[in-house]
């Protein structure tokens, strides 16, 4: 038991408990400074178990430490701090402390070294996430809030019978990589993929995300699907599955983007298309697969969380969030409009970004497993996500047809969040060896090859050609499109509420015969003056009870 | 104090508290006084008699015998030690909010109130501490008719009437079904004492088994199985601390109390898991569980929502304990202590909305948390333990009923454990959300917490259910000792 060492999550979890209270300066500098010294104590974690405690009939270790966790955790706490940072004009109270309570618990499971505190953290996460965006206050918000608790409950309460079970036949509670080989690990898996937004429950992700505030969302996008990658890199690397259901996400988010008229909707969908590249990266489970999906996540956080700053800031100043209402506001926030640009070319893997550098080790580590349709869908898949997050998003928004909407640039704090992670996205991809240096396993390849940076230019010239090719299309409509989320939206609330109808006139009628037979029992009763089941005079009874356990002690000592 | 004695004080104490209740009515600060330490007294009881139980003691004492093997006799086992500890601990909380909720509302018949009151204490203790089936009944019998007068408190129409369905349903099924279970088991086995290994291990099985079990199961009206749970929405009449401690606790407790000693003590795990038909048992109690917490999302008025949901939760300990896993039952017996816990804060809650504020609908609750924060505070720590999610003791008894029907592969119950976890994050979280994110309704009525005693029960109760997360160490040691050989 290292006495000395904090937890860096449960620091977080803590200032969540006292933020409310706090005011003005002292309050700023809490929701900055506080997730830096959490990222500060990651790196005191050492490899290995640091804490131990025995908890029911187990001994957990809430903390331990190597390289793949430490790395998830520094991400997170560095998100938690930018998304601080960008959230402090929120009106809400609450955001930022649900936001710390989400934060400390995903790095909570990324330091856990047993399921079981994996399973506890993961249920803050879901708590914590839900509070993020209940605390947009309108009943869009709440509606969408409820749904997500349920279905993340449901990956929760899978999870949660997985890993009973796993410790019921095995007796370990290590975390450490399981092969589906029985009912419980698929339990495990079934929870895991729920998180990460995998079919057929991905549209819990588009559905909930874009209802939180102009703040709420750049932290939602962080912490839960990165935590689920993380704990598939974990458990299931190599499980030739998770190649099929990422490449699955990946085309599922692409093609909802495209059609997607709602900007933070685009960029919901973007998520999922982005974790489905890093679950077929965790399912190919090369050393150097799983790097990328390492590097990957970093770059995606890093990239997503600007972009949804920079979504959050028009959000905040127009109120609006469709492409078709929106045009021409770089006139007048040029700086927002300059933070989408490099955000939307990170989100294209262009060269001399981080997600360049990282989705070449996929790439890299798809060639080299010569799994060759694997890698057409995957470039496709590319090209398509220039499509949609490089050019829809900044187009739309900032470009295009001026929609006659004038609005400022945020504040400095918000612009400091997103110089900070602009800055972020783009340090990797000059210089990879300082990224290489922090991913788990040495075999991280050579990003800047002369045929990955030509096919991706290219890939990318393609997707600006069919861009604007399609255009014209595009600015008539984007419809959206009827998603899996109508299951639980419509199909399952009816059901609910036709069994509930069903079940409450069974128990309705039950009642009514028990009362029917009460009364012909009372009047029989009655007729005969029969005192059982009238009013009896308490006082009298409360005696009667009372002589009769006197009478037994009395007894007792005669 | 020798360990016989204590078990009779265990009895004693709450009924001595009775009296001078009743002597000390024309004083309220005096009865209130004579309740507060008859709870503290009891407490220091049932807490020495703790050591003694957690190093293997099983102190017991023999009043006299009515009829050969038929005994009037008091023995701790770990269960009735848990048991005892829950309910007489949750009673010294309970008797503080009592008091600030029965000034609070200026209720009538108070001394009434009070000395019912620990006469159900007295027959709870009785029902926890009994050493044989026969003992137990007679509590069991005590225990209905003592707090009949108290569902009935009001006096109104609408107070008989459910203190109507509630003694008939209660006394109907203990009579009809409990008490020929009990003389069936009784001149089968040749006596009703609790033990280990089951009285009827060896002695009968097959349709009889099942047949007995039924009987008991169903005769237990007090674990409020469907069909027989009607009585417990019924019994919300009654002042929120009698729905707190005998509704959420002591009574409804004393029911799954009983159908766990008499899965454990009478039939026998192993018994009835050779005999291999319980099954229709989990059913009944899964439907139950699934079927109250369909009725509870449809629920309006508070109480009645948490009356349906303690429906569905009791049937969490009889359906783990029917699922006959070692790890489940321990998990049915945490359940017991988690379930208390959780369920009188979130009465004590509904209580304090009462009194503070005058309502009684959940669809009146927006943006009370901002003027009841700990009130609402504690009411979304009770809504985290009955979804069963950390940080809260719902959790720990949870683990071990999954971790249970996981182990024997037992899927219905794991589909219902799931589904269930669903439900109850669907009636529970809504409240919690329109406490706190919706803006007050504008009523012209301004209110702020209720009286202090109040605030301060349902704190520690709230607080409880947080530290039985951390700290699950006493209960689940007491439901290891029940489960390991020898205990």
């Amino acid at each position: 038991m290292g006495d000395t060492l904090i937890h860096p999550g449960l620091v977080l979890i803590g200032a969540a408990l006292v933020l409310p209270w706090l005011r003005g300066a002292v309050r700023a500098a809490a929701v900055v400074l506080v997730p830096l010294v959490a990222l500060a104590l990651v790196w005191q974690v050492p490899d290995g178990a640091a804490w131990q405690l025995r908890y029911l009939d187990y001994t957990l270790t809430p903390l331990a430490g190597d390289r793949l966790s430490r790395l998830f955790a520094s991400l997170f706490a560095l998100a938690a701090a930018g998304g601080g940072l960008f959230a402090l004009g929120q009106a809400s109270r609450l955001e930022v402390p649900a936001a710390f309570v989400y934060a400390g618990s995903a790095i909570g499971v990324t330091l856990a070294g047993d399921l079981v505190s994996v399973f506890v953290f993961w249920e803050l996460m879901a708590i914590g996430s839900t509070l993020v965006i209940w605390s947009e206050g309108g009943e869009r918000s709440r509606a969408a809030a409820q749904r997500y608790l349920m279905i993340h409950l449901l990956g929760g309460v899978l999870l949660f019978a997985g890993i009973a079970g796993h410790v019921a036949s095995t007796g370990t509670l290590v975390f450490q990589p399981m092969l589906l080989d029985s009912a419980a690990h698929w339990l495990i898996l079934a929870g895991f993929l729920v998180n990460a937004a995998a079919p057929p429950l991905s549209a819990w992700l588009p559905d909930a995300y874009p209802e939180s505030s102009w703040s709420g969302m750049v932290f939602l996008s962080a912490f839960t699907t990165k935590t689920a990658v993380y704990a598939l890199m974990r458990g299931f690397p190599g499980n030739e599955l998770l190649v099929w259901l990422g490449l699955v996400m990946v085309v599922y988010g692409v093609v909802y983007a495209v059609l997607e008229n709602d900007v933070r909707r685009v960029l919901a969908y973007a998520i999922v298309y982005g974790v489905g590249f890093m679950v077929t990266a965790v399912g190919i489970g090369t050393p150097m697969a799983l790097n990328g999906a390492a590097a990957y996540a970093v770059a995606h956080v890093l990239y997503k969380s600007l972009l949804l700053m920079a979504a959050g800031s028009v959000l905040r100043a127009t109120g609006r969030r469709g492409c078709l209402e929106l045009g021409g506001l770089y006139r007048t926030m040029p700086f927002t409009a300059a933070c989408a640009v490099v955000g939307a070319l990170a989100a294209a893997s262009f060269p001399l970004t981080a997600a360049f550098v990282s989705k070449s080790m996929i790439l890299q580590a798809a060639a080299d497993g010569h799994i060759n349709a694997l890698w057409t869908v995957l470039t496709a898949a590319a090209a398509g996500a220039m499509l949609h997050a490089g050019l829809k998003v900044p187009w739309f928004v900032f470009f295009g047809r001026d929609a006659g909407v004038r609005a400022a640039d945020p504040p400095a704090a918000m612009r400091v969040a997103m110089l900070v992670f602009a800055a972020a996205c783009v340090l990797p991809g000059l210089w990879p060896a300082g990224m290489h240096r922090l991913l788990p396993y040495p075999d991280v390849g050579e990003p800047y090859t002369t045929g990955h940076v030509l096919a991706q230019l290219l890939e990318l010239a393609g997707g600006a050609l069919v861009f604007f090719l399609l255009l014209p299309i595009l600015r008539r409509s984007m419809p959206g499109m009827p998603d899996t989320d109508w299951v639980w939206r419509r199909l399952l609330p009816a059901a609910a509420e036709a069994a509930g109808r069903v079940i409450r006139a069974a128990l309705a009628a039950m009642a009514r015969t028990v009362r029917r037979v009460l009364e012909g029992a009372d009047r029989a009763l009655d007729e005969r003056r029969a005192a059982l089941l009238r009013t009896w005079p308490t006082r009298g009874m409360a005696l009667w009870v009372l002589v009769l356990l006197l009478g037994y002690l009395v007894l007792y000592y005669v | 104090m020798g360990a016989g004695a204590l078990l009779l004080a265990a009895v004693g104490v709450p009924l001595a508290g009775a009296v001078l209740i009743a002597l000390a009515g024309r004083a309220p600060n005096l009865r209130e006084g004579v309740t507060l330490v008859t709870a503290g007294l009891l407490f220091a009881c049932t807490t020495s008699l703790l050591p003694q139980v957690l190093a293997g003691a099983r102190p017991a004492v023999t009043l006299f015998e009515v009829m050969p093997g038929l005994a009037l006799a008091f023995a701790v086992e770990p269960l009735g030690m848990l048991f005892a500890l829950v309910a007489s601990g949750l009673w010294i909380v309970n008797s503080l909010y009592s008091i600030g909720y029965m000034r609070g509302n200026d209720e009538r018949d108070q001394t009434r109130f009070y000395v019912c009151f620990a006469l159900s204490l007295a027959a709870t203790m009785g029902i926890a501490l009994a050493a044989n089936l026969f003992t137990l009944f007679l509590f069991y019998e005590m225990l209905t008719l003592i707090t009949y007068p108290l569902v009935t408190h009001h006096g109104t129409d609408k107070a008989r009437l459910g203190g109507r369905v509630y003694i008939a349903l209660l006394l109907g099924t203990s009579i009809v079904l409990l008490l020929p279970a009990l003389i069936a088991t009784w001149s089968i086995a040749g006596t009703t004492d609790f033990a280990r290994g089951g009285i009827l291990a060896g002695k009968v099985d097959g349709p009889a088994l099942g047949g007995l079990l039924a009987l008991f199961l169903f005769g237990i009206g007090k674990a409020a199985l469907m069909p027989v749970h009607r009585w417990l929405p019924a019994a919300m009449v009654a002042p929120t601390p009698v729905s707190a401690l005998l509704h959420a606790v002591a009574v409804v407790k004393a029911g799954v109390f009983t159908a766990t000693k008499v899965i454990v003590y009478v039939f026998g795990v192993d018994t009835l898991a050779a005999a291999g038909n319980t099954d229709w048992l989990v059913g009944v109690a899964g439907f139950t569980i699934v079927a109250a917490s369909v009725v509870a999302l449809a629920a309006d008025n508070l109480k009645r929502r948490l009356a349906y949901s303690t429906v569905s939760q009791l049937s969490y300990v009889v359906m783990a304990a029917a699922v006959l896993a070692p790890l489940s039952v321990i998990g049915a017996v945490l359940h017991i202590a988690a379930h208390a816990f959780g369920k009188i804060t979130l009465f004590f809650a509904a209580g304090a909305i009462y009194t503070a504020a005058h309502k009684t609908e959940v669809s009146e609750l927006d943006g009370i948390g901002r003027r009841m924060p700990w009130t609402m505070g504690a009411f979304a720590v009770g809504s985290l333990s009955m979804i069963g999610l950390p940080p809260a003791a719902g959790f720990v008894s949870k683990w071990y009923m999954l971790s249970g029907a996981m182990a024997v592969s037992h899927w219905p119950a794991v589909a219902v454990i799931v589904a269930s976890t669903l439900l109850n994050a669907g009636y529970f979280l809504p409240i919690v959300y329109r406490a706190f994110f919706r803006a007050p309704s504008d009523d012209g009525h301004p209110h702020g917490e209720a009286p202090w005693p109040m605030v301060a029960a349902l704190t520690a109760t709230a607080a409880g259910t947080v530290l039985l997360f951390f700290w699950p160490d006493v209960p689940l040691e007491l439901a290891r000792r029940m489960m390991a050989p020898g205990g």
